[in-house]
């Protein structure tokens, strides 16, 4: 037995196919930042430079939770493979811009030390880190429903937030049922009030257009649930136009920045492909029900927490039959 | 067995909350306040010492088949007549806890107890029993309460000290407030816990080397 | 306690346990029944001297249905009504107090009991200067009251829409009890 182990330690076994690549957890990682990027320019363009500078302490002590787990744990310290530095791009991106920094910071370690590494670290966690981060963050509910008016002289101060000129955001006129007052075109570009990161659908779209060129993500579970919240949202128009009313749902809100880099995040979505097509339905039902019937204004990340522990179900659903076994056996078994 | 490895089992090594995980729907949902924690571990310890003797002087005369019927009647008299004198003389702490005290009814604890030992032991050891569990659930409910307490509400000792609103540690403003919702009850109790299990081991090791020695 | 025991006996000894049982809580019930309800005038007494003005004496009591089913209690006193109304929160039912003037005005409102979320919705009911000026706002108001949010004048607490709206709920159907009882008159 324990020669086994001698071995198992010494070579690397892993199931087939034994294909190489030179992809790696790093190459995709630089990837997703990458196409972040342009939404985040975006953002400093819309909220200021406290936006840059949100983003910037959410980076750094997300890295440094990471770092200073493994050093107190004594683990093999991974932080080289840039996913914290995802993790927390993605954090800054789902709060307002006002955010007190100390609160990013308790974000930062609520995501990758709770969510992330006490469940074993990259690949391990049941859900996604900024998301769960977010919601603990409404411990300061004030602090993250403060929005304010873009535009370069409305923007945040620096080191105090506080005379911020604030304003309603379209997902508030949205829950309400009626169609805001900021065009279509100001939601798509991302000249209207919101988290962060989550305003501009264009720079979004951007850079997961990005990602696809690099075959990093598959387009399926975006699809299946910009397609579901679309159909809900034109069945139920809650008496606007139907068209106008489904375009104001898909580009309000953080619905894109939701459905393309945080519910396509490897980890916490389904590996088959009938399961990521649930996966993003369920995604797409559970959005429109709580923005509907909820008492938050935005459901996407509460949707996306709540698949996310669906994950391990889904992935159940449409595993390929093993080579040489019949359909009928396996499922007799 | 003597008072000391009863005591030793209670507050650690078989800890109803943190190593049987007994009672975890009032342990998860009224430990916000030192009041609350303390309240409810003393309610809960009176009625399992009362219900463990009273459950062990009868164990003879109860027929095994309608046994788990008998417990239950005389735990629920137990926990009405608590539940009643709450009301009358310490209306503060009924109020706080509210349902949660006719619910010890249901509290696994007792009925576990109950079973495992007071209906095969003496009445002495039952009582004992009694007090060393219902000791080591205040306890874990107590360090719950406080670490959320000072978390969510930053404060410690609510509902006791400084006229009931506690001492204030951490500013208004500050304390997140989710660890005072059903979120922060999960995540302290899955610290608490582990932190017991880190401890026992801890003895365990120790034990080992003193006995090497 | 192996050997089996005949269905007689074992009916006896359930019925002597539950019998005893029932007989000592009947004991207890007895020794404490005037004191809780004691207990409970006094809470409910402390809450009617806050919503009516002073020196307001209470002369009669009665349990009231209105179609919405959220007022219970009708108070009348020499100095106005009081009346008891639990609307549905956030996070459960609240009870409420609210005073009202012989004109049909609110007179002050008070939570006796809650259960709303800390620090957000249970602002409504807390002792600090952010309850007491969301509950002063309804002083002297009467007809039918609403939030900002739809189209009134009551400023919610921060983050509480739905605490606020329903303590405008209870409000609303005080005042409309109210006004009923003056049109019979």
């Amino acid at each position: 037995m324990a020669q086994h182990m001698k071995y198992y330690y010494e070579l690397t076994i892993s199931c087939s196919p034994h294909v190489h690549s030179k992809t790696t957890t790093r190459t995709i990682m630089r990837d997703v930042i990458i196409a972040l990027m342009p939404a985040l320019i975006g953002s400093v363009y819309f909220f200021g430079l406290r936006a840059l500078i949100v983003t910037l302490i959410s980076v750094a002590s997300c890295v440094f939770f990471e770092w200073a787990w493994c050093r107190l744990m004594k683990q093999h310290c991974k932080v080289y493979d840039l996913s914290a530095v995802v993790t927390g791009i993605l954090l800054a991106f789902v709060c307002p811009v006002t955010i007190p920094y100390w609160i990013i910071v308790i974000g930062a370690l609520f995501a990758i030390v709770l969510v992330k590494m006490l469940f074993g670290g990259i690949g391990k966690n049941v859900v996604n880190p900024a998301l769960a981060a977010r919601a603990f963050l409404f411990s300061w509910p004030a602090a993250m429903s403060t929005w304010v008016q873009v535009g370069w002289e409305n923007r945040a101060g620096i080191v105090s937030a506080a005379d911020a000129v604030t304003a309603a955001t379209p997902m508030e006129s949205l829950h309400a049922g009626v169609l805001p007052e900021a065009s279509l075109l100001d939601m798509f570009l991302g000249n209207v009030g919101g988290s962060l990161g989550e305003t501009s659908v264009v720079l979004l779209l951007l850079g997961f257009g990005y990602l696809l060129l690099r075959r990093v993500l598959s387009p399926r579970i975006p699809l299946a649930y910009f397609g579901t919240v679309a159909v809900l949202a034109l069945l139920f128009p809650m008496g606007n136009d139907r068209l106008t009313w489904m375009a104001a749902q898909l580009c309000g809100g953080g619905l894109m920045l939701g459905a393309l880099f945080m519910a396509t995040d490897y980890v916490t979505s389904p590996v088959t492909k009938l399961g990521q097509v649930i996966y993003g339905v369920g995604c797409g039902v559970l959005t429109v029900m709580i923005r509907y019937f909820g008492s938050y204004n935005e459901g996407v990340s509460y949707a996306i927490l709540i698949m996310n522990l669906c994950v391990v179900l889904l992935d159940r659903i449409g595993r390929p039959t093993k080579f040489g076994a019949r359909k009928k056996e396996v499922a007799g078994k | 067995m003597k008072f000391k490895d009863h005591f030793k089992e209670g507050l650690l090594t078989k800890n109803p909350v943190t190593v049987q995980l007994l009672g975890m729907c009032s342990t998860l949902a009224i430990t916000t306040s030192l009041f609350n924690g303390l309240g409810m571990g003393l309610a809960v310890t009176v009625i399992l010492i009362c219900s463990n003797v009273l459950i062990s002087a009868l164990r003879k005369v109860i027929p095994s088949q309608i046994r788990i019927a008998a417990y239950i009647v005389i735990i629920a008299g137990f926990v009405t007549i608590v539940d009643l004198l709450l009301q009358a003389y310490l209306q503060a702490l009924s109020e706080s806890l509210g349902v949660f005290i006719p619910l010890i009814v249901v509290n696994c604890i007792i009925l576990g107890r109950a079973e495992a030992f007071a209906s095969k032991n003496g009445v002495l050891a039952s009582a004992l029993d009694g007090l060393c569990q219902g000791f080591g659930y205040t306890v874990a409910l107590v360090i719950v309460c406080v670490i959320r307490e000072l978390l969510g509400s930053g404060t410690f000792g609510g509902g006791i000290l400084n006229g009931g609103e506690g001492i204030r540690i951490i500013p208004e403003g500050f304390p997140a407030m989710q660890m005072v919702m059903p979120v922060g009850g999960f995540l302290v109790l899955g610290f608490v816990i582990a932190g017991s299990q880190w401890l026992m081991r801890r003895l365990e090791r120790r034990n080992k080397k003193k006995e090497a020695v | 306690m192996k050997q089996k025991s005949s269905v007689l006996r074992l009916a006896v000894t359930l019925l002597l346990i539950t019998g005893v049982v029932a007989a000592a809580l009947a004991g207890i019930n007895s020794l404490t029944a005037s004191r809780i309800y004691k207990n409970k005038q006094l809470k409910s007494w402390e809450a009617i001297q806050k919503v009516l003005p002073e020196g307001a004496i209470i002369s009669e009591e009665t349990e009231i249905t209105d179609s919405s089913g959220i007022a219970k209690t009708l108070y009348t006193s020499t100095k106005g009504y009081a009346v008891e109304v639990v609307p549905n929160g956030f996070g459960g039912a609240i009870t409420m107090l609210v005073g009202i003037s012989f004109e049909g005005k609110v007179l002050g409102i008070a939570v006796v009991s809650q259960t709303e979320t800390a620090g957000l919705g249970a602002v409504v009911a807390a002792d600090n200067q952010a309850g007491e000026t969301f509950r002063e706002q309804f002083v002297g108001l009467s007809g039918v009251l609403a939030v900002t949010k739809d189209g009134g004048d009551i400023d919610s607490v921060t983050g509480a829409t739905i605490s606020s709206r329903a303590v405008v709920e209870g409000v609303n159907a005080a005042l409309a009890c109210v006004a009923d009882l003056e049109k019979v008159e």
